[in-house]
């Protein structure tokens, strides 16, 4: 056997290998495990992945369009080149067509999937688009009445499912978490969730999830709107304040700004010919009189002729939903960016001729989903 | 150091000389140290050796002297603009014959600016290549057996190992 060393050619250290390797799109990372041995051994590290997810965090963050065309879930992914194209959908997912995303964190979607008519449980999938897995998370139950958020905890290393059951009134009556790591369900205590009630859609972040809710005064009336926030490492709720929003501003969503949790409102003027949208940031305060949280307005848009809903805030921009009937037809624009420096809107057409359901950031990751 | 000091002369692997001024070289940590250590008068006789081939080295300075202005003082806009067309220009080059020595000579000399442009200029290439010709530029031999091949097939679907 004859060994051709070539001389000229530099072997690389490893080092520097993994710099090149993390700024690589997941495609070809699956593509090059078939290299050797090594390379796979390389690219499956934890220690890898969580390099390629920050630097996929930094350089790339995207947004993730949950769409729907004629009842079938479509995602689509627009990244910082402003160029979209269609996530894979798993063959799963095609066969189920419908799906509902409660979540994104770190390039991993919970989706729902009980609307689906063949399915008579509640059943919860995690889904990572950009290397096609797939697994379906255990079933608790076959009725369920509530409300899910899905997350990642850093201190933990964890991803949890919180499921917060409701009776007709919105009252909680049951918590239960499921973890990745262990790959199991537990209940919750209901602590602090005694007498309170949610209203509303998820959002994660910074190692939390976040409802908005009532807390029942004394008589049972809903008493002050809050924030409900679980914090998925000690799997613990807390109350948080709500800002004071303008009287009838509508489409209240969460966000976060600068590491801060964020809230996005829209509110009409003028019989609502002109709509503005509010940026609300919460920040820690030392206020010997008890409240911890204090909200400040930071950014109010100029003046926009359309019914917009804010769905979330991406790089310097708040991303909003045209949501006029003029948004629906195939050309015309569905969605505008707010940019918080330069005050400009930029409007979309995202998708077409599906219905653009949620906006979520999303980043690309080779995070395995077939537990940790 | 003297500060009368303008440029230095250092050797490449193949006991070429070269200029590099001052103000470039210290986009290189080893290098500074070396401008603050040691003794660059020009009664001094000794020349510095840099571990890296001369035609490497021609490259490094050439990148050195082009960003050494804007790392000293900060630069504007369109500055930055320019200066990353230029950066796209110069990493025109081929993979094999040149890229790799300058991935190693911005790792050895610890130029982070050359070392992230390496770098991603390396990925770029990289992602639209086939794993066999991976193999052929990393000097990788397929040591999967066809059974683990086929494993991985179908965890994968698509997957191709040539």
């Amino acid at each position: 056997m004859k060994i051709v060393i070539d001389i000229d050619v530099p072997f690389l250290y490893e080092e520097i290998i993994i710099n090149i390797l993390k700024r690589l799109p997941a495609k070809s990372l699956i593509r090059f495990q078939c290299v050797s041995k090594h390379w796979k051994s390389l690219i499956k590290n934890p220690s890898f992945t969580a390099e390629h997810l920050d630097h996929s965090t930094h350089q790339n963050p995207c947004l993730l369009f949950e769409a729907i065309d004629r009842r079938t879930l479509n995602l689509h992914l627009l990244d910082c080149e402003m160029q979209l194209r269609r996530a894979p959908n798993h063959p799963l997912l095609d066969y189920l067509k419908r799906g509902w995303v409660i979540g994104s964190s770190n390039g991993l979607l919970c989706i729902d999937i009980s609307m689906v008519d063949c399915i008579s449980h509640h059943s919860l999938l995690l889904y990572n688009p950009a290397i096609r897995e797939i697994r379906q998370v255990p079933t608790t139950c076959t009725d369920f009445h509530g409300f899910v958020g899905f997350g990642f905890s850093p201190i933990v290393d964890d991803y949890k499912i919180v499921k917060i059951y409701v009776d007709e009134a919105y009252d909680v009556e049951k918590v239960e978490v499921y973890s990745l790591r262990t790959g199991s369900w537990k209940g919750l205590e209901l602590g602090i969730l005694n007498g309170a009630c949610v209203n509303s859609e998820r959002f994660t972040a910074n190692g939390a999830i976040f409802w908005f809710g009532f807390k029942r005064d004394l008589l049972g009336r809903n008493g002050d709107p809050v924030i409900i926030s679980f914090d998925i490492a000690m799997e613990v709720f807390t109350l948080l304040p709500r800002p004071a929003l303008v009287p009838r501003s509508y489409q209240n969503r969460l966000a976060t700004y600068e590491n801060k949790l964020a809230l996005l409102s829209c509110y009409g003027i003028r019989n609502y010919e002109s709509f503005f949208i509010e940026l609300w940031v919460m920040e820690e305060v030392v206020a010997p009189s008890g409240g911890r949280w204090s909200w400040t307005k930071k950014y109010t848009s100029n003046p926009y002729p359309h019914f917009v809903r804010p769905m979330t805030i991406w790089k310097n921009e708040i991303v909003c939903k045209i949501s006029t009937a003029r948004g629906r037809e195939n050309d015309n624009p569905n969605t505008v960016l707010f940019n918080l420096t330069t005050r400009e809107s930029t409007e979309l057409a995202v998708c077409r001729s599906d219905y653009v359901r949620h906006i979520f950031n999303y980043v690309e990751s080779i995070i395995p989903v077939g537990g940790m | 150091m003297s500060s009368s000091v303008e440029a230095i002369t250092v050797l490449s692997s193949d006991g070429d000389e070269f200029k590099i001024t001052v103000s470039a070289a210290k986009l290189s940590k080893p290098l500074n140290w070396m401008l603050e250590d040691v003794c660059f008068s020009d009664d001094c006789d000794e020349v510095p050796t840099i571990e890296v081939n001369s035609k490497t080295l021609v490259k490094v300075i050439e990148y050195c002297e082009k960003h050494a202005p804007r790392a000293n003082s900060g630069a504007s806009d369109s500055d930055a603009e320019e200066l990353k067309k230029w950066d796209i220009e110069f990493m025109k080059m081929d993979v094999k014959d040149i890229l790799f020595h300058i991935l190693m000579a911005a790792n050895y000399l610890h130029m982070e600016g050359l070392y992230d442009l390496a770098c991603q200029t390396a990925a770029d290439l990289m992602k639209g290549m086939t794993v066999s010709q991976i193999r052929k530029i990393f000097h990788i031999k397929n040591d999967f057996s066809s059974e683990e091949q086929e494993q991985l097939r179908r965890q994968h679907p698509g997957c191709s190992f040539d």
